[in-house]
């Protein structure tokens, strides 16, 4: 039997709190050097800190910044962290089982399960693409991971449409990732 | 990660249903803005929800290939909800039809996947079990339902008129948010095929109509019966003779004790044909023969 119970613990070891002064939300582990990647909406604000998934807190240091899709990388110092499986969100399936983990309403490491409800723009003319997801999210799961049913991240969560989980697909991720972008947000 | 990782054959399995249940969901283009869902039903037919259709004429229907094909109404149901299109250029050749499961073989606590189509989006999914089944009921409109199916599954906006699907994509019937209040319920595949079968034949769903207006009573003795607070002009009760304020108490020899059981005397095959009302008049019983006129 290898079910929720495996795939949410490793995916727990791999997401953090982020917070902002304010208010926060969460992120992942995104390599072995300690980078992290949440949502650009997460750390606007002041002094960035983390909290592991062992508790530990750390002060962080925003690296890259894409406002325009909401992405921020952040650095921490010394850490150890487990890095986060990374999948590839261009082979996900409408239907195939996926996993929430962050930290909805201050809850520290809460799961959720749904399924893939479709994939692409919100359609009317957008443009940004999306995983849409059939899952039950609340403001704090920002910036989180949406993992596949083998723990693999496929997306990241960022906003909550008409009851829909939308999550930018991880693949955009790593292109942002890599790339050189720090993009302000269009004026 | 092992190879024996259930969770992950889970995810396989429900990702083929939907592939397999997509090829026979439709958007139905009959209103406004976001586009209702629709399932084809059999070669070239599809069946949507009526309360999503805003229009009779200027339909069209996206197909899971992506072709948009121009469709004609061939009937609709308020009482079940349910409006059947004629796709026009189809001839039956390209379609896929539904494949249904029985009515007997789905069970509260099963999976399920709720399917939509929005236009050439692609299809969307929801997910979740059965909540709950049971017999055969009426709607506040007057449908007969054969089957009460309630999923516990996200009903999104163009879901309406859209499958509702087990784990190897068979459709259990066709979901609505039209007829209760808050989630949605499922049409089940016996009362689409039946509520088809008749609207592309007929073009509507014939129902008894005796033009009364009815509320239950308790007599002194007990007994419960209904009074008639009012009458439809040249109403098939007004020509028989029925007074406002006759209690009704037996249709057909069985006693009527609310309204539902009037109703249940009232199908399509009751029009023209005279039914025996046995009503309270100012403390004596008297037989009406009332002929129920169509609606």
């Amino acid at each position: 039997m290898f079910g929720y119970e495996q795939v949410i613990d490793k995916l727990r070891r791999s997401t953090v709190q982020v917070l902002n002064g304010r208010g926060g939300g969460s992120g992942f582990v995104w390599d072995s050097n300690g980078r992290i990647v949440t949502n650009a909406h997460v750390v606007s604000g002041g002094q960035t800190e983390i909290i592991d998934a062992s508790g530990q807190r750390h002060t962080a240091r925003i690296t890259k910044c894409d406002q325009e899709r909401d992405l921020v990388l952040i650095e921490v110092a010394g850490t150890g962290l487990e890095p986060a499986a990374i999948g590839d969100s261009q082979s996900v399936r409408r239907g195939q089982i996926v996993l929430a983990i962050g930290h909805p309403l201050g809850i520290n490491g809460a799961a959720a399960a749904g399924i893939i409800h479709a994939i692409g723009p919100l359609g009317f003319g957008a443009r940004k693409n999306w995983i849409q997801a059939d899952i039950r999210l609340a403001p704090g799961n920002s910036g989180g991971i949406l993992a596949d049913a083998a723990g693999r991240v496929i997306g990241v969560n960022t906003m909550i449409f008409h009851g829909i989980g939308l999550a930018i697909p991880v693949n955009e991720v790593n292109q942002f990732v890599v790339g050189q972008a720090w993009r302000a947000r269009a004026a | 990660m092992e190879s024996a990782n259930n969770l992950l054959e889970l995810s396989n399995q429900l990702a083929h249903a939907v592939e397999i249940g997509e090829k026979s969901v439709v958007a139905v283009n009959g209103r406004p803005h976001v586009p209702s869902s629709g399932i084809v039903w059999r070669a070239g037919v599809v069946v949507t929800t009526d309360h999503t259709l805003k229009r009779d004429e200027d339909l069209t229907v996206t197909l899971a290939d992506g072709r948009n094909l121009p469709a004609t109404l061939a009937g609709r149901d308020a009482g079940t909800d349910l409006a059947v299109l004629r796709l026009a250029d189809d001839n039956g050749q390209t379609t896929v039809a539904a494949k249904t499961v029985s009515d007997a073989s789905v069970k509260p606590g099963n999976l399920v996947l709720a399917l939509g189509r929005r236009g050439k989006d692609g299809i969307s999914a929801s997910f979740g079990v059965l909540s709950a089944i049971s017999g055969a009921w009426r709607t506040w409109r007057g449908g007969q339902i054969e089957q009460f199916i309630r999923p516990d599954v996200n009903v999104y906006i163009g879901f309406s008129g859209g499958a509702l699907v087990d784990v190897e994509g068979g459709v259990i019937g066709l979901n609505t948010t039209g007829l209760t209040r808050g989630t949605g319920i499922t049409l089940p595949a016996s009362t689409v095929t039946r509520v088809t079968d008749e609207l592309l034949s007929r073009g509507r769903v014939r129902r008894g109509f005796l033009g009364v207006g009815l509320h239950p009573v308790q007599l002194p003795d007990g007994a419960k019966g209904l009074i008639v607070l009012s009458l439809e002009p040249n109403g098939a009760a007004l020509k028989a003779g029925v007074f406002v304020g006759d209690v009704l108490l037996m249709l057909d020899g069985e006693p009527v004790n609310d309204t539902d059981d009037v109703q249940s005397h009232l199908g399509g095959d009751q029009v023209g044909k005279t039914i025996v009302a046995e009503v309270l008049r100012g403390g004596s019983r008297l037989k009406i023969g009332i002929v129920p006129a169509e609606r």
